[in-house]
């Protein structure tokens, strides 16, 4: 039994590293943000949205490896375009979600980003 | 002639009448102060290039050619104005947020710069809504600087 436990627990553990691409546990978002928005971003949406990434539409809408780089217009629009896309609850895609629901962003999850990137963006503006 | 085609030729002008029947709704409303034009002081060659490019998807307001009359031609337009204003409505501009007035222009640049707007259907039609590299240079750099406008007025 014991041992069925940890088989089950290591193939939920490798379903969602495949689910959010996470190979290590280093550093991978780079742009400045409290901590406890950094982990849900990196946990859920860094696997798709940087430049080693998949899906080149995926980048194009959202690249965490380049965003830090980005002029403050180019900044306000990514973030301003994914809130939308976590508000509307596009993101992460449903054929992912259905496939591996651990990927999904919990109620908490999507308020806590949403209302991160709401301040972020105010402040860039006003920059 | 066959009964059939006799059948068509009669049959087909018949249902091209009823069809003109059903119309759907114009997008002809009367331009609010919340038009985009209203907002800020659009440069001439920019507001040219909105005009002949966008205003008739992106506005309230379709400058409508007589075949856009005929349905269902006028089905196919309006299907394309009900998507393209659930995207991008100018004539609501002033409604929206600096937040999304900023992301909106991105929006913009990134679709004429990958030369997806204006839809190539529309283009094939209205050649002065196919543009040139002059014309796309002024309308980027139109946005950069009211996305900038944008920002001061902000900070007020
Ligand atoms: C013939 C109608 C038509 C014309 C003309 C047109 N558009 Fe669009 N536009 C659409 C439709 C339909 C959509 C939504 C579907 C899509 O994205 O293809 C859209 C979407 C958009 C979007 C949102 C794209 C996205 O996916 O985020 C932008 C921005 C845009 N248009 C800008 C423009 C600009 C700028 C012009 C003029 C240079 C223009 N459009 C001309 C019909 C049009």
């Amino acid at each position: 039994m014991k041992r069925l436990n940890v088989i089950l627990g290591l193939l939920v553990m490798s379903a969602a590293t495949y689910a959010t691409g996470t190979k290590g546990d280093d550093q991978k978002i780079t742009y400045s943000m409290p901590e406890q928005v950094k982990v849900v971003f990196e946990n859920k949406c860094f696997g798709c949205h940087n430049d080693e990434g998949r899906s080149d539409k995926a980048k194009e809408g959202l690249n965490f490896s380049t965003l830090k780089q980005l002029d403050k217009f180019k900044k306000i629009a990514s973030w301003n375009e994914a809130r939308k896309e976590v508000e509307g609850a596009k993101m992460p895609p449903a054929k992912l979600v259905e496939k591996h629901p651990e990927a999904a962003l919990t109620q908490e999850e999507s308020e806590l980003l949403v209302e991160w990137i709401k301040t972020e963006t105010s402040s860039l503006l006003k920059q | 002639m066959t009964k059939k085609t006799r059948f068509l030729l009669i049959f087909f002008p018949i249902v091209i009448v009823i069809l003109q029947l059903f119309q759907p709704v114009k997008n002809e409303e009367a331009a609010s102060g919340n038009h985009l034009y209203h907002k800020t002081n659009v440069p001439e060659s920019v507001h040219t290039i909105l005009d002949h490019a966008c205003m008739d998807c992106h506005s309230n307001q379709t400058n409508y050619q007589w075949y856009h009359r005929i349905s269902p031609i006028s089905w196919y337009i309006n299907h394309h104005i009900t998507e393209g204003k659930g995207e991008l409505n100018f004539s609501e501009w002033g409604a929206i947020n600096p937040i999304d007035q900023i992301s909106a222009l991105e929006d913009i640049r990134k679709e004429v710069d990958a030369g997806k707007m204006p839809l190539k259907s529309y283009q094939l039609i209205h050649k002065d809504a196919r543009l040139n590299h002059s014309q796309t240079d002024s309308l980027v750099s139109w946005i950069k600087n009211y996305q900038g406008k944008i920002a001061d007025e902000a900070m007020r």
